[in-house]
This record gives C-alpha cells, structure tokens and sequence, in this order.
C-alpha cells in the first residue's frame, strides 16, 4: 500500500500537475479573455502612465498599502511573503545547481551548503511564523466572520507545506544529489520512486496539489495584483 | 397624479442570474478571484468604522454577490456539478439580504477601493447587484422612484419646464437688481455657446439663489454659456440602481441637447455624481466621446488661476473645511481644485484629517438619500464624519456635491455640530470683486437696438442711412411710432398686413424697400430673432 501510494505520488501525481497547471491556466486565461472589457473609469491618476507604475511598483515591493492600513497585517503579510519567495528561489536548486551564481560569492561545495542551511531555515521559519500569524488572525472576530473555507484551506495547505519541509531539513537526512537524480528523472520522463522519505513525500505531495488547485483559487493574485491594481489607479 | 396600477413582471431566478452573467466583465472577474478576505477594506469602510458589525465589512457584502454568480454554473460547475453551492435557487429570504447589503449598507464611495491592496472596486460590483435586485423590482422605491420620474418628465423632480425657465428668468433678474448691470444674463438656448451649463432640480425647486451665485461667478468671468429649456437635469440616479438602459437614455437626454444646441462641452453644477456620470458613464453608454465634461471647481479654479475673477477673502472670516464628495474627489480627481478655490476665497481654511482621496464619505451617496428606510443607519454610521468635523473646529463645512450637502445638513442636526453647510460658490460668489459694469452695446451684430429706451430720431436716421433710406418722411415716420407704439403694449413685432390695415397706409415694405425687419430696425426694437432679448419692457414711445 505505501508503495503504490508512493508510486502515485512520485510517478503518476507529477505529470497530472503538470497538466493540470497549463491546462487550468490556458482554462482561466481563455475564460477571461471572452469577457468583454469594463471601461469604466475607476480613479483617475493626474500624474499619469508613470504615475500609475510607481503606485502600483510601490505597493508590490513594500506593501504600501497595507501598511498605511495596518502595522501588525503588514509586519505579519511581509513576513510570509519575503519567506516564500526565498524559498520558492532556493528551490532552483532541486533541479539545477547554478554554480556561477555560486561563483560569484566565491563559494565552496562546503559553504554553498551551509549557506544553504542557514538560509533556508531562516526563509522557511519566516514563512511558518508569518503564516501562523496570519493563521492566528483569521481567528480575530471580524477577520473569522468574512472567511471562507477557502482562506484557512489554502493557508494550512501552505503552512503543511512549510512545515513538511523544514522536518526534512531537520528531523531527517536528505542529501540533495537524491532529489537532483529524482528531478532529472522526471523531466526525462523516467522518474523512479527512489527516495524513501516520508517528510519529503508529504512535501511533495501537498505542493503538487497546491499546484493544481493554483489557477482556481484565490493564490492567483501573484498574476492578478499588478493588473487589478494597475485599472483602480489608472 | 395619476396612480396606475402596473402589472409586475417577475424575473425567474435564471434570468436574474443571466442578468448578473450580461455584468461580468474581465474586472469584475478577477476581483472575485484576487479577493484574500484580508479585512482591510473593514478600516476603510465608514459603516463598519461607526458600527462594528461584521456585516458591513466590504468583503462580506462583495462575497454575497460573489456567491450569486457562483450559482450561475460555468466554470467548474460543468466539470463538477456538485461544486460550488446546490443550485441556481434564489430564495425570497437570500434576496432580502441582498437588498440590505448592496442598498443600504454601501454608499458606493470607493474608499475601500483606494485602502485595499488588490484594488478591487466593490462600487462595481455592488451595482452589478443592485442591478439585477432593480430587474427583480426590489431596489428602494424612493430610488426606484426618482429614476422612474426622471424618465418620465426629463428631471429627477417632476418639474415642469415652463417652471424650471421662470425660475432661471427670476434670478437673472435678482442677479442684474444685485449688480445694477443689465448685462448680466442667464441666457436660455442659445446656440453655439461654449458651454451647456446643467444643473441639478434641487437648486432650482429649493436653493434658486444657487443658480444666482454661480451665474454671479460666470457673468464675473465673462464666460459664454447657456442652459438648456428642456433638458437641464445633470442627475442620474440610474448610476445608483444599476439600470444601465435608463442610465443610457437619461444621460443620452443631456448630451443630445448639448448637440442640438450646437455645444460640445457640458458644464455641471455642483453635483458629484452628475459630474461623473456625464464624464466617465456617458461615453460608455452612449458610445461616444466627441463632447467634453467639466465640472463647476475645475472651471472656477481655472478663472481664478487665469485672473478672470478676483476675490477677496476678507470678507468670509469664519473657519472653513472642506468635505471631498466620493464623485467628484476619489472618483473624479478634483482635489486640489476645491481647495485652491477656497483658499482664495476665505480667510481660515482648515484640511479635515483625512481629505482629499481618503476622505471619509459623509453617508449620502449611492443614492441614499432617496431610501428612506435606511434612514437610522444613514445618520448612525455618520458618526464618522461627524466627528472628523468636530476635530477642525471649522464653522462652515463646504462642499460641492448636492447629495452631501443633503447628509451634512442631517448630520449637523443629529450630532448638533452648529455648522453652516454651503456649497463652494456660494463663499465664491460671496467674496467676488465685481469688475465694473461694461456699458451695454447700443446695437447687436445685426444692427438691432438693444434697448428701445435709448432710441430716438436722431438714432432712427442713423440706422435708416445704413440701410440705404434717405430722410425720414413722414409717412415713414408715422409708421415707425405705430410699430413702437405696438410693441410696447403687446411685446410682439406687428405683421406688416396689420400696419397697413391700422394705418391706412401703403405697403410698409414697399415703404421701406425691405423685409419688415428693416423697419423693427429702425424703430429700434430688439431682434426678433434672438431670444433672449424678448419679452415686455418699459420705454417711452417716441421721445
């Protein structure tokens, strides 16, 4: 049974997410390019085109806007969000090992992995500690009654993810040589379910379903932000 | 009036749902995707700040609607027909909710809108449903109502024309007894002006002396306008109740006299939300844009940046603030225009914390103040506003935007802040610099007199050698006292059929070898043609 389920998982499940990824993206993309257009003033920006970029460049590297809303919300949404992105960047390396990034810090074998280590762990407790809060803020009254299901689903998944893989960074042994000789196979169409693993086959399989529920849910905004954001000041 | 009794026709839940699918657009789209529920537009929202009820958080009232177009299947619903909720049923209960929601607990003020780090417009989708709840006839009647009477007699108060016309013809009075200046007009249809001045019915059935202030102010800056004798109406109250076909030809009504009388620029009154259905609606529903808008502080800031009026402060020395309408600050960018205008026309000018883009709303817009069962909340959840007042310490609050001064008059009742509410011109108009009366110009283009008191003989040899005709005679002459004599007791031009039977005399065309106005002419009387310049006035016949 845990075989097969690992076979699921590390064979059959990465292809599925795959293409459920650019299957639901063309879905979502083509769905709404066929709505028609909204031409509707929303507030115009006096300064203009560049005016327009500065706003919305502004909000999206420093959060602006919820900063002047809100300290702890910001403290909390920063939090998280530098987290992931560090580790969304640390993961280039399960599939390719950019050494000349490496060369320009002059690093060894040794530091990149210890650079590595303090790095990732850093990133990964900001993602789990802001994402707790988040979690933890859901909870406050007026924040709980606007919730839905969709909200708290998407931030456990999230946080389940974090947390799966900092466990493998720290309650067990994984060698990063294994995963490259497991991505490689999958990209080259002949994965093997080598790596017997159980905080990484969690890890894995969470993120792949967080992938695939991607286009449909509310994570989107990564695309959506700079666009809503972009007509509001326009 | 007459009370009919129409037959209601009920949408079916499916067409109501075809409806709200006829109102998606890509932005509506992907707001319902990008909202996170963060709860930030709750701080921004004057109804949640005042009441503390999680109901009125805007993500709340934007998730119901996005619950209504979940019902309408697509999406994954045909690949998954258990996703999303049971099935396309409205119940009478649900839609109750709706109505609270989107009618009385959203002013449409945008100021969400500016707070929120997704930008998601919650005006845009709250009149997507108040759209489709106004097709299933449950919008608030007063809403509901002045639209329906909007369509029916051209303006939003049932006002007949010939009363709209009398009233401007009596303050164009007031306003050249006040000046001493006989130039100063309010003209009626006159073609090729550079401006169509619209205005809103509220000035003209309760405030007229508003029409004075501001045609005080045009009439300083020599500025070329005009108002319509039929459609005069800037309001649109379809903007609020989400009926697009009536926003259409409500907003059509103004435009299309604009091209009759020949003008491609519309001037507002203080209105916030007529400025900005004109400005940014219309060319949508109308599917034009060759006419410009311009609203009424952003041509009075232009007068007073280009020296075209003068003002002197000193005479308003009380403390003033100003309140931002959501129409025409947030959703239409005069912010710094109101505020320059003031400064030069008042001695003590206090900003409100906040102002401008992130103003508080004063609880009045969306059409509030026609839905007269939200009244209570209306004035409970001003208590924002009230006491961001009360902190300047200001005596008159102006504004410029009707619906606003309406809620500020309320609220300065309700929470008993002893203010004076008044519109921007009204301060203007008051420490205007009069330049001094032009002497009137004793004949218009044509060569007609412009006043029959500054006529006599002398002056009707003159006109007469310009068109030609020698001296006098006294036939000639006779016929000339007859015409006056005519005119001053009926106000109208005698037919040249009636002269000769009168008078017994030959054809007075032939007399004067030209059409009968050759003869108006030179007994200087107006210009038949131009009509501002009709009606009775006292001179004496022949001097």
């Amino acid at each position: 049974m845990a075989d097969a389920w690992s076979y699921f998982v590390y064979v059959v499940l990465p292809y599925i997410t795959i293409l459920a990824l650019i299957v639901g993206i063309i879905y979502r993309v083509q769905t709404w390019r066929k709505l028609p257009r909204a031409k509707a003033i929303i507030h115009p920006m006096v300064s203009g085109r560049w005016g327009m970029v500065k706003v919305v460049a502004t909000d999206i590297l420093f959060f602006a806007k919820t900063f002047k809303s809100s300290k702890v919300l910001w403290a909390m949404a920063a939090l998280f969000h530098i987290g992931l992105l560090l580790v969304v960047f640390g993961h280039i390396r399960t599939v390719t090992e950019v050494s000349w990034l490496w060369g320009l810090f002059n690093l060894s074998e040794e530091g990149i992995k210890d650079a590595s280590t303090i790095l990732g762990s850093i990133a990964g407790i900001a993602m789990l500690a802001g994402g707790v809060l988040l979690l933890i803020r859901r909870f406050t009254p007026s924040c709980r009654f606007i919730s839905i299901f969709e909200d708290y689903y998407i931030l456990l998944i999230l946080l389940g993810i974090a947390f799966t893989g900092m466990g493998m960074r720290w309650f067990s042994h994984i060698e990063i040589e294994e995963i490259h000789h497991y991505s490689r196979g999958v990209l080259a169409f002949n994965p093997e379910h080598s790596i017997y693993n159980i905080w990484f086959m969690w890890h894995f399989f969470l993120a792949q379903t967080l992938i695939i529920y991607f286009p449909f849910s509310k994570l989107v905004h990564l695309f959506s932000k700079p666009v809503t954001e972009a007509w509001t000041t326009r | 009036m007459v009370t009919e009794t129409k037959e209601l026709t009920k949408p079916t839940n499916q067409e109501m749902l075809d409806f709200l699918g006829t109102k998606l657009n890509r932005n509506l789209s992907m707001y319902f995707q990008s909202c996170q529920r963060c709860g930030i537009c709750a701080d921004n929202c004057h109804y949640y700040k005042a009441t503390n009820d999680p109901k009125m958080i805007p993500a709340y009232k934007a998730e119901l609607v996005r619950k209504l177009y979940k019902k309408r299947g697509g999406g994954l619903r045909n690949l998954v027909p258990w996703f999303g909720s049971k099935n396309g049923k409205l119940s009478d209960e649900e839609l109750g909710v709706l109505t609270d929601s989107v009618f009385g607990r959203c002013t449409m003020c945008r100021r969400c809108t500016i707070g929120c780090p997704m930008g998601i417009d919650v005006a845009m989708i709250m009149r997507a449903c108040r759209g489709m709840l106004t097709l299933n006839h449950m919008a608030p009647k007063g809403l509901q109502d002045t639209v329906d009477i909007h369509l029916k007699t051209g303006n939003n108060m049932g006002l007949e024309n010939e009363e709209f016309v009398a009233t401007v013809e009596w303050m164009e009075e007031e306003l050249q007894d006040d000046l001493g200046d006989s130039t100063a007009k309010i003209p009626i249809d006159k073609k090729g002006a550079k401006y169509l001045w619209v205005l809103n019915p509220r000035e003209v059935k309760y405030f007229p002396l508003l029409l004075k202030a501001q045609a005080k102010i045009f009439h300083a800056a020599g500025e070329d306008f005009t108002v319509s004798s039929r459609y005069w109406d800037v309001t649109n109250y379809a903007l609020f109740n989400g009926d697009d076909v009536a926003g259409r030809t409500i907003s059509g009504y103004v435009i299309e006299e604009a091209d009759r009388l020949g003008i491609n620029s519309v001037l507002c009154t203080e209105c916030g939300h007529g400025f900005r259905q004109l400005k940014q609606m219309a060319p949508i529903w109308l599917k034009r844009n060759d006419f410009t808008v311009k609203a009424f502080v952003e041509v009075v800031a232009d007068y007073i940046k280009r020296g075209r009026i003068k003002l002197d402060p000193t005479v308003n020395t009380e403390r003033v603030t100003y309140h931002d309408p959501c129409n025409q600050g947030r959703s239409g960018s005069f912010i710094d225009e109101p505020r320059y205008i003031l400064r030069a026309s008042v001695m003590d000018y206090v900003d409100t914390d906040p102002c401008g883009r992130d103003n508080w709303c004063c609880g009045g817009g969306g059409g509030a103040l026609t839905m007269s069962e939200f009244r209570n909340r209306r004035l409970d959840i001003a208590k924002v506003k009230a006491e961001q007042i009360r902190a300047t310490g200001a005596k008159i609050i102006a504004t410029s935007c009707h619906n606003c001064i309406d809620q500020l008059n309320e609220i300065n009742r309700h929470y008993e802040l002893g203010l004076k509410v008044v519109n921007t011109c009204e301060l203007t108009a008051d420490a205007l610099i009069m330049p001094p009366p032009k002497e009137p110009e004793l004949r218009d283009d044509e060569g007609y007199m412009n006043d029959p008191e500054k006529w006599d003989w002398e002056m009707a040899q003159t006109i007469a050698a310009g068109e030609r005709i020698g001296l006098l005679t006294e036939e000639q002459k006779r016929v000339i006292e007859y015409v006056r004599k005519y005119y001053h007791s009926n106000s109208d031009w005698p037919l040249p059929t009636r002269i000769k039977k009168d008078l017994g005399c030959s054809n007075p065309c032939r007399m004067f070898q030209g059409p009968p106005e050759t003869i108006f002419k030179i007994a200087g009387l107006p210009n038949p043609r131009d009509r501002s310049k009709w009606g009775t006035r006292h001179f004496e016949i022949c001097p």
